[in-house]
């Protein structure tokens, strides 16, 4: 089959004509193909769209011709299905990928625009040719610049096809002064050669706009003479922006020659350039100076540092950036010092020299505040040791925020200068410790240790701050000791410290610093409760349960266990805070949070969320469980939300809830869906409110589309009544939200056990129950119930007819009662050999007295009477040991012989599609 | 004398005695020589916002700009009444980039015209404060970055999330998240994830109409100027205020609208403000040519491997990291998987300093934080996303030509035409 198709498209790609077929595979002719594309566009994927567009393409120009001609003019409308197919084509065929459909499309464009009898349809069919003309289109497309209104669309055009160059020379001696503008642009976009005289002639007598468009042109493909025009053009301006833009395409044209490195010119250029008033030109004159001669041009740049304009200078610094050897570097301070240091020293610290480090640091005593701050800067970009230390008379000083930024940012070595400072005067110690606080320098903790006993209060304060950034896993002992001991005042320093010193703590190490914690008084424990919390083990854990247990401690232990981020403390907090009902609230509200964070199945959180709302906590906490329920995307969130539409507080969140469901589950479709969206339109009133009430339109819209099962004549003759037909569940009982409607199928989730059935209705005594059936998943367990009550086991109350998935390994064991289709434990089945997974199976039971019938796929698989099967015993006599049924699973079977009953779905686990049910009464 | 011609006067000399507050953290006086003006072109949404529409002592409004004699009235009235100042109006932007009382032009048009317009004031000679997206073309970017670059200009892309405020949804600024990646603990390449679920809201309500009845265009707009370079397209409404994102021709929708917003803060995150993706995939519905639609992802990839993903409305893992790196992810709120991760950055050094005091940089002549060139490159990175959406294929993109290989459809919406006679 393969093969086959590789010749195929093979053939396709060598002769696009060929193809040209009356009709495709399926028999369309090509109004019926491009009548079916049409109806599909926009596609919603490149896959289909793709397939839409060889459909139409292979249908030949003609196709294409049909497609185009029925666009309407732009002032009637009513075009969009047919420009998405168009302009679909020209972005397929413009696809490397799809080159050979190319010419198919060309020449299908150029029939329909001679065909088109408007100049709107036409104007948009040339645009179309952007992207993937050829040289025929451009010889096609010239006759109509000739055409007042298409000029500019078909000149466009044209110039974005390569290779047309000629064309636009051949337009260009024959210009109109109407179309010059356009004209001039596309001889620059092309870089059209042999073009300037023509262009110059057009200038006499030219209006600003065609002026502006030739001289573009003349920058971009000019020469001497334009060079020479617009030089003149610019000093008559007096370099001035103007709106024929003259300078700037003189300034263009200089760009050229500096590419070329025509010195001479562009010298010549810019010294007029140079001595304008306009800072711009000044400085685009440095740029083409730069660009034409490189770091011949370090001169000029360097004499431009003397220029009383900061504007220059800074350009010109910029420009010297690339070539900051030592001695461009020792000019540069040269030609600013004293004027203008803040500019060089910015400037040395961005490039990094070092040559130049003593006046650097000589800044440091300037009188300019803006200086100091820069040589602070450069020296800390530069990096040096020495510069670094020239820093530290400034430690704590108005220039300490400029130091601090410039220290906690570097990847420079800055160590020394912390040290030397932590050994300075109270103040430089201040502004050391100040630092340590932002970025971490373990090697100073003797030293930050030491100042903590400082007589000084602000130095010994700044040292328990500072703690922190100092202390490793290895200050452990210490900082629990100290937390023991240390003041009131600093004992969130140290708690910090511990923390920071355990960020990257073995198990064993955060064990052994609780487990050597010891003699700790009840009114001290508490400040190790944050510790705990952040260690996050088992055995902190406990200590925070012990201390939670004892009165005096409770408050604090709580606060720290609510703290902990560990998904697995969820339960307990849960059986803690179901006993405390002080602190209830608080408690399931982390509980919840938890729940929502951990990896739990959706199934599993909902049902933690149903617990707590069933707490009837205060409306944030209910509120915040619902916005938690999204998350589930469960059908069944959307039923407990629903609940709580009714009360003003929850309303507006159970709402967005269950649009935020809803809505990205369009296979949610049954009525209830509806109806429940229906009512949310009504109740949402937040600032999204109209977007999601277009949402929910939108929605709607999408979902009515699946059809509705419907029986056929023979069945409505002969009395059948629908029981699903894909919309809604109003004829059944039981658990509906373990059964749920999703495209048009009963989807079923449910859980073994009797609250996981579906029941009809009514009740059944004889006859026809007629369903299809579809296993998504290996070993699916399910099966009909009849003539059964509610919640019992249908198999012996009742009588089940097994939906078996037999076929999966894990049923190996199975006996031939257990198969699928088996009156269970009473009449076995003929073996169903059930096709691949996902297909759909129909099946008819057929029940009458003691006569049961079951046919799957057309095949009788059990024809069998009830009472004969097992004798008439089914239910071993009262009173005889060892006595059995007479059933073949020697089970009893109390409900066998029920003359009536429900019949059921008796779910036993997730997988099972149902869909058309319908029932005729015998 | 003219305020111009005094400045000239005094030289650099004046503006430069004045020590800037972030570094001192003091209250700064203006001297009337620093005093700077700007003109505001589209007066219209944004350009009037209260955050824009301003004049204090150190940057005063003169002049403003709107083809739309509504907004310019209004506008005009407004700055009387609130800010107590008399402006200078004009209808042609020529007019206000001329007018030598204008120090600063603030480019706040829709982005078709923030090109044009950016070039052309840096010709003559003006600083420029342009409002995001930075161009809609990726040629239009690249021409505004050479003029600036070669007038010597000041640029600020205006946009500022790499440097100040909560990054959305994303609860947390982004100088943690550059330290963060800085430092290595997340590994490297690093995955990004733009989603509803990372905290970010791509708009999808910017969409546009397919079939719009031409109408009369009102009196007080000039619809031919508002078009400008524009292709031609008869007048609807909806085409102009307040929905103009909805349509190709003058943006694209809320990839364009809040995509810089959102993508400028990764790029500098990422450390690539001297680079582009080498490839762009989009999985989204068939455009139209006219009106822009929605889409389900578009997925940039860098040469390293690095990746940025925008999944729109609510497509994507709704448990997708932030950020993702072999060694750890990063999520809403900075809840991270490294564990304690706000005490091991301790460890490591800040991010370097930024400059974000646009009028301090026009007096001291440094570059602003998003500048003309890395705010070229986030602009590229949303306009390669617009060129594949529009194709509705994957591109590779070279970051060093910017050209797209070998796809030339793809390289025409580099360098769209123009409208005579407007050209950039």
């Amino acid at each position: 089959m393969k093969k086959i198709s590789v010749v195929v498209a093979f053939l396709l790609m060598m002769t696009p004509y060929i193809i040209n077929a009356q009709t495709d595979s399926r028999n369309r002719v090509a109004s019926t193909i491009i009548a079916d594309a049409l109806n599909i566009l926009p596609a919603n994927d490149k896959a289909t769209e793709d397939k839409l567009m060889v459909e139409i393409l292979e249908t030949g120009t003609k196709g294409v011709v049909e497609l185009a001609m029925m666009l309407k003019p732009a002032s009637v409308g009513g075009n969009a299905k047919i420009e998405y197919a168009l302009d679909g084509l020209c972005d397929f065929v413009s696809d490397p990928a799809n080159k050979q459909y190319g010419l198919i499309m060309s020449d299908g464009l150029r029939k329909a625009i001679e065909k088109a009898d408007n100049d709107e349809v036409k104007a948009y069919l040339i645009s179309l040719f952007r992207g993937f003309g050829n040289r025929k289109d451009v010889d096609f497309l010239s006759e109509y610049v000739k055409n007042e209104n298409l000029a500019e669309v078909a000149i466009q055009t044209i110039a974005s096809i390569p290779g047309s160059a000629r064309n636009i020379v051949d337009l260009a001696e024959n210009s109109t002064p109407g179309n010059r503008k356009v004209l001039a642009y596309a001889i620059a976009d092309n870089s059209v050669r042999k073009t300037e005289d023509i262009l110059i002639q057009w200038l006499d007598g030219a209006d600003v706009e065609t002026q502006e468009a030739v001289y573009y042109a003349l920058s971009v493909v000019g020469g001497d003479k334009s060079l020479k025009l617009l030089s003149a053009k610019a000093k008559s301006l007096k370099y001035n922006y103007d709106p024929t833009d003259a300078t700037a395409s003189y300034v263009r044209l200089l760009g050229k020659y500096a590419t070329r490195k025509d010195t001479a010119v562009v010298e010549n250029g810019t010294a007029k350039m140079l001595k304008s008033k306009n800072t711009n030109i000044n400085i685009a004159a440095m740029n083409l100076l730069v660009q034409t001669k490189g770091d011949a041009a370090v001169e000029m740049l360097l004499k431009s540092l003397k220029n009383k304009d900061k504007q220059v200078r800074m350009a010109a610094l910029d420009l010297l950036k690339p070539m900051a050897d030592s001695t461009v570097c020792a000019t540069v301070v040269r030609n600013m010092s004293k004027k203008h240091d803040a500019e060089a020293l910015n400037w040395l610290g961005e490039v990094g020299d070092k040559t130049q480090l003593e006046y650097v640091v000589n800044q440091l005593d300037s009188k300019d505040s803006l200086a100091v701050c820069e040589a602070i800067q450069s020296i800390i970009n530069i990096g040096d040791k020495d510069g670094m230390m020239a820093i530290l008379p400034l430690f704590g000083t108005e220039y300490q925020p400029a130091i601090k930024s410039a220290l906690i940012s570097t990847k420079n070595d800055y160590k020394e200068v912390v040290y030397a400072a932590l050994e300075g005067t109270d103040q430089q110690k201040i502004a050391a410790l100040n630092i340590l606080e932002s970025r971490s320098l373990p090697p100073a903790q003797n030293m930050v240790k030491r100042l903590m006993k400082s007589e000084n209060q602000q130095v010994k304060d700044a040292a328990y701050k500072a703690l922190k950034g100092v202390c490793n896993v290895g200050s452990a002992d210490y900082l629990r000791e100290l937390l023991q001991t240390v003041a009131g005042k600093y004992v969130e320093d140290v708690q910090a410290a511990t923390m920071k010193s355990m960020a990257n703590a073995t198990p064993a190490v955060k064990e052994k610093y609780v487990t050597l914690l010891k003699h700790v008084s009840p009114e001290i424990m508490p400040r190790y409760y944050k510790i705990f919390a952040y260690l996050n083990d088992s055995l902190s854990i406990t200590k925070l349960m012990a201390g939670y247990k004892s009165a005096t401690t409770r408050n604090e232990a709580l606060d720290a266990l609510l703290s902990i981020d560990n998904v697995n403390l969820a339960d307990t907090l849960y059986n803690i805070g179901i006993n405390d009902k002080a602190n209830m609230e608080r408690i399931m509200k982390r509980y919840v949070y938890l729940i929502d964070k951990s990896e739990r199945p959706a199934m599993d959180k909902l049902n933690s969320y149903r617990l707590v709302l069933g707490l009837n906590p205060k409306a944030d906490v209910k509120n915040q469980i619902i916005k938690y329920m999204e998350a589930t995307q469960l059908y069944q969130s959307i039923v407990i939300a629903s609940y709580y539409l009714d009360d003003e507080e929850t309303a507006q969140q159970a709402a967005n809830t269950i649009v935020n469901i809803a809505t990205r589950h369009p296979e949610f479709n049954g009525q209830e869906i509806t109806d429940l969206l229906l009512r949310i339109k009504d109740i949402l009133n937040d600032g999204d409110a109209m977007y999601k009430r277009t949402q929910i339109d939108e929605h709607l819209k999408k979902i009515a589309q699946t059809p509705k099962f419907e029986l056929s004549d023979d069945e409505k003759a002969e009395g059948f009544v629908v029981l699903f037909d894909g919309t809604n569940l109003d004829k059944w009982v039981g658990d509906k939200n373990g059964y749920i409607i999703q495209n048009g199928n009963i989807y079923v989730s449910a859980d073994y056990g009797n609250e996981g059935n579906l029941y009809t209705a009514e009740e059944y005594s004889d006859f026809v129950y007629r369903f299809e059936f579809c296993f998504m998943r290996p070993g699916v367990n399910n099966g009909v119930g009849i003539r059964t009550p509610m919640n019992v086991d249908a198999a012996y109350y009742g009588m089940e007819i097994q939906i078996l998935d037999h076929d999966d390994p894990i049923y190996a064991g199975l006996r031939e009662y257990q198969v699928h289709g088996s009156v269970y434990g009473v009449i076995p089945a003929k073996r169903v050999k059930f096709p691949e997974l996902g297909t759909w199976n129909t099946e008819e039971i057929y029940a009458k007295g003691d006569h049961i019938r079951v046919t799957v796929n057309g095949e009788v698989i059990v024809d069998g009477n009830i009472r004969k099967a097992c004798n008439g015993r089914n239910v071993a006599p009262e009173g005889k040991k060892n006595a059995k049924s007479g059933t073949v699973d020697q089970s009893n079977h109390p409900g066998l012989f029920n003359k009536s009953g429900k019949i059921s779905f008796c779910g036993h686990g997730e997988g099972l599609l149902i869909r058309n049910v319908r029932v005729k009464k015998l | 004398m003219k305020r111009k011609e005094f400045l000239t006067a005094m030289g650099g000399f004046a503006l430069f005695s004045i020590v800037p507050s972030k570094v001192l953290g003091g209250q700064r006086h203006i001297a009337p020589s620093d005093q700077l003006t700007k003109g505001i072109i589209g007066v219209g949404g944004i350009g009037r916002s209260t955050l824009h529409f301003t004049n204090d002592e150190s940057c005063r409004l003169t002049a403003i700009c709107d083809v739309d004699s509504n907004h310019l009235n209004a506008a005009k009235q407004q700055a009387k009444e609130k800010l107590g100042v008399n402006v200078n109006t004009y209808h042609n932007y020529r007019d206000l980039i001329c007018d030598p009382n204008v120090d600063i032009v603030h480019i706040a048009t829709p982005p078709h015209w923030h090109g044009i317009m950016a070039v052309e004031a840096a010709n003559a000679g003006k600083d420029v404060m342009c409002e995001k997206p930075m161009t809609r073309t990726i040629g239009e970017g690249r021409r505004v970055m050479e003029a600036v670059k070669q007038n010597g200009r000041i640029f600020r892309l205006n946009t500022w999330f790499r440097f100040q405020d909560t990054f959305y949804g994303l609860g947390t600024t982004v100088e943690p998240l550059k330290k963060l990646v800085d430092s290595g603990l997340l590994g490297w390449p690093l995955k990004v994830t733009i989603s509803g679920y990372t905290g970010f809201n791509w708009k999808f309500f910017w969409v546009g109409k397919e079939n719009l009845e031409p109408q009369i265009v009102p009196s007080n707009l000039d619809y031919d100027s508002w078009l400008g370079p524009a292709p031609y397209k008869p007048y609807n409404e909806h085409r102009t205020h307040q929905t103009f994102r909805g349509y190709w021709d003058y943006d694209g929708g809320g990839l364009a609208d809040m995509g810089q917003h959102y993508i400028d803060p990764v790029q500098y995150i990422l450390g690539k403000d001297n680079t582009s993706p080498v490839l762009v995939e989009v999985d989204a519905p068939q455009q139209h040519p006219d009106a822009v639609g929605t889409w389900r992802s578009i997925k940039y990839t860098y040469d390293d491997g690095c990746q940025i993903i925008l999944e729109g409305e609510d497509n994507g893992d709704p448990k997708a990291p932030y950020i993702e790196g072999p060694k750890g992810k990063l999520y809403k709120g900075f809840e991270c998987t490294i564990p304690n991760v706000m005490q091991r950055l301790l460890d490591f050094p800040d991010p370097e300093p930024q400059r974000t005091d646009f009028l301090e940089c026009v007096r001291t002549r440094q570059k602003f934080a998003l500048n003309e060139e890395n705010g070229f490159r986030s602009a590229t990175i949303v306009n390669m996303g617009v060129c594949a959406l529009r194709l509705g294929r994957n591109l590779k993109f070279d970051p060093v030509r910017m050209r797209f290989v070998g796809d030339d459809a793809a390289n025409q919406l580099i360098d769209q035409p123009m409208r005579t006679p407007w050209k950039i």
